[in-house]
């Protein structure tokens, strides 16, 4: 699988190999969204192909359409006008609406990554669905322990007690 | 933020600005700033067309599947416990704190300092229109725009003091509440609490001035500061400002003109936009970071009443009621044209929702603005009404069962952005 990340000749390339063994190669810029990947091209230049053995090509490709995007965003074309705040609240939107298995293995991936930007977008897509759950459905989603004795928890709910209405 | 015939601060004897004639030419860094305001206002009539497919932003699952539920729940329960406390900061902030009681973890997050600085990533935690308190029920009823709900907070959140008839709310910025308190009959002292995170910090005392009142406060998310500005009026108008970096109080330069001001300011660009008074109406402009005061030329739209500058989305807005033979006659909406030196409508209160509003009384009204909303309400009715600007929509509050109670009813009218992250 090759992947088009906006190419311009006067960058340097960088490969990338999913943990499907996929070769991926994009502008070292796309690259740079990632810290993670910033901090090994840093090390190890971009001669070497990079392997990334936790994600998946399909996630990978998704990922990088990502940080195409953004690295877009941030070069200036005399004969384009550029992105505007507007533009890019849209296209983030349409980005996380996906299936949310996809959604759960981009989160990791964006973490593995360090790609703090899509980390927030993701974090707050999940946040949006999960901000009418009850406390018990979350324990139960995120097999979280209730840790408080009753009295504790009812000691809470009185503090909190505006938001429940 | 409250303004309002009743919140102007006059000086002595009638006001005369002398040099309004067209003799103020704006610095070069105002009319830069401005000269930006502009540009913004032309962007937007590109972006109109595309602000309809972003409303669902917020919502980027409205009308698919349910994340939680499609999500196999054995995948979900992998979650590293950091990625957690993204999704938490995230949450809007009565969800929030519903699910402190998820577990001890949850409950104690809000005293992270890694929890905070991921809270000060979030853009904006929504907006709570507080109306008025109840101070035999000890609640405070505060609307909530975005999910059009009232919540019934506890007092003790907003003014943090045994004595608070004798506590106002002057400024709000960023999360913080800037609150003036008095001790016996000449002792004023301000003070800037986080009701969120119920922190509070009592300021030293203001330098002396002769009769002192908070114009506005700003908050510098990058700095994690703010910084208050306090004036007085008379023959010219003095200032100083409060920076919460050093703790301290220093004056500014003042303007040498015979203004006052009203409360309720539009922070947009490094400038803090005030209402003036005096002969005539207008617009003040202070740099918050040099310290200096200028007039902004524009004309102001005719038989104006009540006025209030809100900024939003990087724009100058002005709301105002228009009057006829001292009868209030419509409330608008204008945005500031610097090219033209004039005030522009955009929006006009609906007659049906301004006759309903009105009904029994045409003299004043009270308005509170934050983020996209501003909130109307007439001091003899209970009823209120809430426009968003950004969706062009208007609807009444829903009644709250404060509202119509008991005598104890004190109408708090301020608007603010709930935050976590704000630090006092």
């Amino acid at each position: 699988m090759h992947f088009q990340g906006s190419p311009n000749m006067a960058e340097k390339r960088v490969k990338l190999i999913s943990s499907d063994n996929d070769e991926f190669e994009v502008d070292e810029a796309v690259a740079f969204e990632s810290e993670t990947l910033r901090n090994m091209i840093q090390d190890t230049g971009t001669n070497v192909p990079i392997s990334i053995p936790n994600v998946s090509s399909d996630i990978l490709a998704k990922v990088l359409e990502y940080c195409s995007y953004h690295a877009e965003t941030m070069e200036t074309h005399d004969d384009k006008p550029p992105i505007t705040d507007a533009q890019i609240r849209e296209w983030d939107a349409d980005f996380v609406d996906v299936h949310p298995a996809t959604l759960y293995s981009l989160i990791l991936a964006a973490n593995y990554l360090n790609i703090k930007n899509l980390l927030d977008l993701i974090c707050q897509a999940v946040a949006n669905n999960i901000r009418g759950k009850t406390a018990v459905e979350i324990r139960k989603i995120l097999h979280i322990q209730d840790d408080f004795t009753y009295e504790e928890e009812m000691e809470i709910r009185r503090e909190t007690k505006w938001a429940f209405d | 933020m409250v303004s309002g015939g009743g919140e102007m601060n006059l000086g002595d004897d009638c006001m005369e600005m002398d040099s309004v004639s067209g003799a103020y030419s704006a610095s070069t860094d105002l009319a830069r700033s401005l000269a930006s305001l502009s540009v913004v206002k032309q962007e937007r009539g590109g972006e109109q067309h595309r602000e309809k497919s972003t409303l669902n932003a917020h919502h980027p699952y409205a009308g698919r599947m349910d994340v939680a539920e499609a999500l196999d729940e054995a995948l979900w329960s992998n979650l590293p416990e950091h990625l957690h406390d993204i999704i938490l900061a995230f949450l809007p902030l009565p969800s929030f704190f519903r699910l402190r009681c998820v577990c001890k973890r949850w409950n104690e997050i809000v005293n992270s300092k890694n929890f905070l600085s991921i809270c000060s990533r979030v853009p904006s935690q929504g907006s709570l229109f507080l109306m008025f308190a109840d101070m035999l029920q000890q609640k405070c009823a505060a609307y909530d725009p975005t999910s059009q709900r009232w919540h019934m907070l506890p007092p003790s959140y907003f003014l943090p003091c045994p004595y608070f008839e004798s506590i106002v709310v002057v400024a709000t910025a960023g999360g913080l509440l800037c609150l003036e308190g008095r001790t016996g009959s000449q002792n004023r002292y301000l003070s800037v609490s986080n009701p969120m995170t119920r922190t509070q910090r009592k300021l030293p005392p203001m330098l002396h001035m002769k009769s002192p009142y908070v114009v506005g406060m700003v908050m510098d998310r990058e700095h994690r500061s703010y910084k208050i500005l306090v004036v007085q009026d008379g023959e010219s108008l003095t200032s100083q400002v409060y920076d919460s970096r050093s703790n301290s109080w220093y004056l500014t330069s003042s303007l040498p003109s015979r203004v006052a001001l009203i409360t309720g300011t539009a922070f947009i660009n490094g400038y803090l936009y005030s209402m003036s008074f005096g002969a005539t109406t207008g617009v003040l402009a202070f740099d918050v970071n040099k310290g200096t005061w200028d007039q902004v030329k524009v004309k102001m739209p005719l038989a104006l009443i009540c006025p209030q500058l809100i900024g939003h989305r990087g724009q100058l807005l002005m709301v105002g009621g228009v009057e006829e033979y001292g009868s209030l006659r419509s409330v608008r909406l204008w945005r500031l044209d610097i090219t033209r030196s004039e005030w522009v409508e955009f929006q006009c209160m609906p007659e049906t929702l301004f006759n309903r509003l009105f009904k029994s009384r045409r003299h004043q009204f009270l308005c509170f603005s934050h983020g996209d909303y501003v909130c109307f309400t007439e001091s003899s009715s209970r009823e209120m009404l809430m426009y968003d600007m950004y969706r062009n929509a208007w609807w009444w509050l829903p009644v709250c069962n404060l509202n119509n109670s008991s005598e104890a009813r004190r109408v708090l009218g301020f608007s603010f952005e709930p935050r976590l992250d704000a630090l006092v």
